[in-house]
């Protein structure tokens, strides 16, 4: 096996060099060369051939001469160059590149019989790939065509000229809101009117039976008046299906503005709904300076729109009124039947709350809103859940158990109440961003030297609580770091040795301690101590793979 | 074998001739595969730049299309010469269209003070391949369409190295360049897609 690999490098080069010889036009010896590889002999005729075709190709016609093909930079495309600039493009004529996205290239154009300026949007080539694309790209097209509403960016013409698809519309002198909310804070009272004007644009489209579904704030076009204009509609699910292979990069880039119903793959589920979702992203964008979820990684982002809530926009601004907090809110439920039941009745709210009159939306019920807070805070509420299990147990056994050693309720109840205390404190400090990652390992270090000091004011190891450790080290890996998995392992076994030396050194010479009445059998510790170690070395490496997948997805497109 | 095959696409050309849609169809869908690769490996020889070149194709087969009744020829060499023709002159628009806004759009004085400047490209539409040699001649006149054939069948990579490599004849390292690789993986790559070529031809004799 060892010299297979020079072997190949052989052959690469003898090929490499008949190869060379066919092109330059040399008769290279193929006798001599089938004499000392005669297994290549199939493999020359492919050279024969393919080079057969390049010389139909190529030899036929006098390439031109180098000084007449004017110098074009090697990193140009032909069909963005054919698209760069046709300025002559059948009745229009494009006057300057506005824009470019995934899908196209946008212009400002001139129509020349009727003397109004337009925008052309053209497709790129690539993204209407098969016969059926185009035929879908034109059907949706050609029924957003025929919208007319005045906060819509109204499509004059679909057609397919100098082998482009491309649609005219109304051209908006402007900024697209995403420009706007770059530029700085938008006053409250604009917001409101803004999102209510868009969703009323789209509450006309789901009239029409066309969904959005890609409503972000680039695609918000602001005229000199600041009155908006809802563009590109309709046309993400085709595109979606169109260029596969972007298709992840396509649904994670925008994954900010987009419903969990949607994130989550299945965007043939779009709805109304799905629309809403993005109407109260966009609202929150403007009342806070930033999408209800945004992670560096993609990815994440996807994660936290799929099961998180997101932080309340009076905890980032807090000029943002109850109220208006609460329509928010109500249009990122989660499940789509907890939002409006229509763009038009999140238009209606909106309108409410700016003429100062009563709300349609409702204060979820307290069930509702304690699931919501958990989604919010889950490491917090996490926490407080198992402390509550804890202390309700705790006082049960007080109340009905056996007596326990004097003093023991009593200091127990002090630790569970520290305990909470320093959750809740922390779960603060993990929001200021300079703070969020040492306090995540303070905080884990602080909850095993919790559970150590109950176990030791308890049974130690004969404790049923001893379970608490591997508890601890299943819960680091929700933080989806590998070093953290490992630093809480490295703990809850360094605990575990106190309290086994604990036991042999003390509880066992202490005939009063239950401990005492324990077996003194040493290999029920090496077996926990290597269960924690699995449960941290298997944890560790979920993570890692979660995160090596993660890393893959968040590749920017 | 290549006899039979030879003789097989000679049938299918008379049977096309003669008004069977099917063959017909089937002969277009080879063509297509051949002009696939034709078309880019003449334009971005030529322009220096890659290039989708799907309209272009599209064009050449809607006009071979409708021309095919005034092609007399019987041999597979014969269709592929005249197929060439059509698409050289459709490439000779595109090409003059695309210098024309290349040049517009980079405005930058280019001069074209020979009025042929883009004659070659009309002219000698025959293929002239001074290199060939008999038993080339012979093996490309019956090889052609299944070697085409074979090469729709390789993955994108491969076809992309083979497509620079032996039909655009660029070296290594301009191909290199091109797929943004380093030169020892795109020769590997393209030792590989050789072998690749090699086995699917074989696996259909």
């Amino acid at each position: 096996m060892s010299d297979a690999l020079p072997e190949s490098e052989r052959e690469l080069e003898r090929l490499d060099e008949y190869l060379r010889q066919l092109q330059a036009g040399e008769r290279p010896n193929r006798d001599e060369l089938l004499r000392e590889h005669p297994k290549l002999a199939r493999v020359l005729d492919c050279l024969d051939g393919l080079d057969g075709i390049a010389s139909d190709l190529l030899d036929g016609v006098t390439r031109p001469a180098h000084e007449e093909t004017p110098k074009l930079d090697a990193t140009v495309t032909l069909s963005s160059s054919v698209i760069q600039m046709p300025s002559d493009f059948g009745s229009y004529e494009l006057l300057e590149e506005i824009g470019r996205g995934g899908m196209g290239v946008v212009y400002r154009a001139r129509q020349k019989g009727l003397d109004r300026t337009v925008a052309v949007k053209m497709i790129l080539a690539g993204h209407l790939a098969s016969p059926e694309h185009v035929r879908r790209f034109r059907a949706e097209a050609k029924a957003a065509a025929g919208l007319r509403h005045a906060n819509i960016v109204e499509i004059y013409e679909v057609g397919h000229l100098q082998g482009r698809h491309f649609f005219a519309m109304e051209y908006v002198d402007g900024i697209s809101l995403a420009q706007r909310i770059a530029r700085g804070p938008v006053d409250l009272e604009t917001a409101v009117r803004l999102v209510a004007e868009v969703a009323r644009a789209v509450d006309h489209l789901h009239r029409q039976g066309i969904v959005h579904r890609d409503l972000k704030p680039s695609n918000i076009l602001l005229d000199a008046q600041d009155k908006p204009y809802v563009t590109d509609f309709g046309l993400a699910k085709v595109f979606a299906a169109g260029a596969e292979a972007t298709t992840t990069g396509a649904i994670l880039g925008t994954a900010s503005y987009m419903a969990p119903e949607q994130a989550s793959g299945h965007s043939g589920d779009a709805t109304h709904a799905s629309d809403v979702y993005s109407l109260g992203a966009i609202l929150y964008e403007l009342l806070t300076g930033r999408p209800p979820f945004r992670d560096e990684n993609p990815m994440e982002t996807l994660i936290q729109v799929l099961t998180r809530e997101p932080v309340l926009p009076r905890q980032l601004n807090r000029n943002v009124p109850r109220p208006l907090e609460m329509i928010c809110l109500k249009c990122l439920s989660k499940s789509p039947d907890d939002r409006y039941a229509s763009a038009a009745a999140l238009a209606d709210d909106l309108e409410h709350f700016l003429k100062g009159e009563t709300l349609t939306a409702r204060l979820p019920n307290l069930l509702q809103r304690i699931l919501m807070w958990s989604r919010r805070e889950p490491a917090l509420a996490a926490r407080l859940a198992v402390l509550g299990l804890f202390f309700v147990v705790h006082v049960a056994n007080h109340a009905l158990g056996p007596p326990l050693p004097p003093g023991f309720y009593e200091k127990m109840l002090i630790i569970l109440g520290v305990w909470a205390a320093t959750a809740v404190g922390f779960q603060q400090l993990l929001k200021v961003p300079r703070w969020s990652l040492p306090a995540c390992f303070i905080w884990g270090a602080l909850d095993s030297a919790l559970l150590f000091t109950v176990l030791f004011l308890a049974n130690g190891v004969a404790s049923s609580l001893i379970v608490g450790y591997p508890l601890l080290i299943v819960a680091s890996g929700l933080w989806f770091r590998v070093r953290f998995v490992w630093f809480m392992g490295g703990l809850s076994l360094a605990s575990y040795g106190a309290h086994v030396l604990d036991f042999y050194l003390r509880r066992v010479q202490d005939p009063n301690d239950l401990g005492g009445v324990l077996d003194l059998r040493w290999d029920r510790h090496v077996i926990f101590a290597v269960a924690l170690l699995g449960i941290s070395g298997g944890v560790a490496y979920l993570v890692h793979r979660v995160r090596v997948l993660s890393s893959y997805y968040g590749q920017k497109p | 074998m290549a006899e039979a095959e030879r003789s097989e696409i000679a049938d299918l050309i008379r049977r096309a001739q003669q008004g069977d849609a099917e063959s017909r169809e089937r002969l277009f869908a080879m063509l297509r595969s051949y002009l696939g690769f034709a078309a880019r490996a003449q334009l971005e020889s030529w322009l220096k730049v890659k290039v989708d070149a799907s309209d272009l194709v599209q064009q050449t087969l809607l006009e071979a299309h409708r021309d095919f009744d005034r092609f007399q020829g019987g041999s597979e060499g014969q269709l592929l010469a005249w197929l060439r023709k059509i698409l050289l002159h459709n490439t000779a628009d595109f090409v003059r269209h695309y210098r024309g806004t290349a040049k517009r759009q980079v405005r930058r004085e280019v001069r074209f003070g020979n009025p042929a400047a883009s004659g070659p490209l009309i002219g000698a539409p025959e293929p002239a391949a001074p290199g060939a040699t008999p038993s080339q001649e012979f093996l490309r006149r019956d090889n052609e369409l299944r070697l085409v054939d074979a090469l729709e069948k390789l993955s994108p990579d491969y076809q992309e190295v083979i497509l620079l490599r032996n039909l655009q004849r660029l070296p290594f390292s301009e191909v290199a360049e091109q797929m943004g690789r380093s030169r020892p993986a795109v020769q590997m790559l393209w030792k590989r897609a050789i072998d690749k070529l090699r086995d699917i031809m074989e696996d259909e004799l």
